[in-house]
């Protein structure tokens, strides 16, 4: 089960996909999440990068933005930025960039990846290697999930750092608080 | 005469542009969509049981079962009581300048559900159904881990957040249809 996967006490980075899968404040995959993270004392991080995606998304998009901004006024989510003076955490970066264009289609170029995605590598490194016990690393994308787990178990953080399947753990989350009623 | 038999038939034009009016009635029209989408899922069903759980008013539920019939898609079985209802699902493929279409009952359920997805919605109002056709073709490529959501984004040609949204949303159709549309392996 991929919440037994998070030990206590861990920092989560996260993207906004799993964020968009949780659904608002009102929403009970959204309360599940959040009681989960709270109850096992996570800490939550969203890449500057992914946070700044989404505060230039279009209008129609501003409900993503409210979400956003409810989990951080509630005190469980903030922002992490990522350290690109630090030269190993920009070699992941770059490395999770190639890893990602190499497992992708033949037709998609390196141009195509976007930094938020690989940002996402950087900021676990960074807190594995700095003052985290373990890092947990949420997407909801195979792809994602493949390369920046290859990219940190190259890396040498590999045991600090599990990737999880996010919109699967909310789901497992939102079942198991259905069963408790 | 029955959608199988008249799709393999394909040289004949009448009942080929026949088959293609048909689907865009389903692809344009959500409510038609989400009962069509019911019934296969639910089939053999009682028209009443359909007009009940949809909420649909009696006049509404007996005009799109009429509409499902006429098109060749649903069957009526009079000789129950009550009076049940079942659907085929439904297949075209289209061999285009960009390549071979493939509609399935996986499209018309994402169609169906700009009535109660926000996500959906949202981006039908702003993008239309073609691109919510094309969404749903790089969800499948997503899910299969040939790209990410914002590599796919960017193929579609809209913002990273619009394009995770619609396919965290379509996502979750996917995983649905896998139940009930035979062919959703084929549109790879």
């Amino acid at each position: 089960m991929s919440g037994e996967q998070i030990p206590r006490g861990s920092t989560a980075v996260i993207d906004s996909s799993v964020l968009f899968a949780m659904g608002g404040p009102s929403n009970v995959k959204y309360q599940a999440f959040e009681r989960f993270v709270t109850v096992r004392d996570i800490e939550v991080r969203i890449p500057d990068h992914v946070a700044e995606e989404l505060g230039e998304s279009p209008d129609a998009y501003a409900y993503q933005r409210d979400r956003l901004q409810a989990a951080r006024n509630a005190g469980w989510l903030e922002r992490g930025v990522v350290d690109f003076s630090n030269p190993d955490v920009s070699d992941v970066v770059d490395r999770t960039r190639t890893r990602m264009d190499r497992l992708s289609d033949d037709d998609v170029t390196e141009d195509e990846i976007e930094k938020a995605d690989t940002v996402l590598a950087g900021l676990a490194y960074q807190y594995a290697t700095g003052e985290s016990d373990h890092v947990a690393v949420l997407v909801s994308d195979t792809l994602a999930e493949q390369a920046i787990g290859d990219v940190l178990d190259a890396s040498g953080a590999g045991d600090g750092v599990t990737v999880v399947e996010g919109r699967e753990l909310v789901n497992e989350l939102e079942n198991q608080s259905v069963d408790k009623r | 005469m029955s959608t199988e038999h008249r799709l393999a038939d394909a040289t004949d034009p009448e009942a080929t542009v026949g088959n293609l009016l048909t689907y865009a009635e389903l692809l344009n029209t959500p409510k038609l969509a989400r009962l069509y989408v019911y019934v296969l899922r639910n089939g053999p069903v009682a028209i009443e049981t359909v007009k009940d759980d949809l909420e649909l008013p009696h006049s509404t539920t007996y005009k799109y079962v009429g509409e499902l019939e006429e098109m060749g898609v649903l069957t009526r079985h009079d000789e129950t009581t009550p009076t049940t209802i079942e659907v085929e699902p439904i297949r075209l493929t289209m061999e285009t300048d960009h390549g071979d279409v493939v509609v399935t009952p996986v499209l018309v359920d994402a169609i169906a559900r700009q009535h109660d997805t926000e996500d959906i919605r949202v981006f039908v109002e702003r993008q239309g159904i073609p691109k919510l056709a094309a969404a749903l073709h790089y969800t499948l490529h997503v899910m299969d881990g040939d790209l990410t959501q914002r590599t796919a984004a960017n193929k579609l040609d809209v913002h990273p957040v619009e394009g995770m949204t619609v396919i965290t949303a379509l996502q979750d159709v996917v995983e649905a249809a896998e139940a009930y549309d035979p062919y959703l392996d084929t549109g790879e």
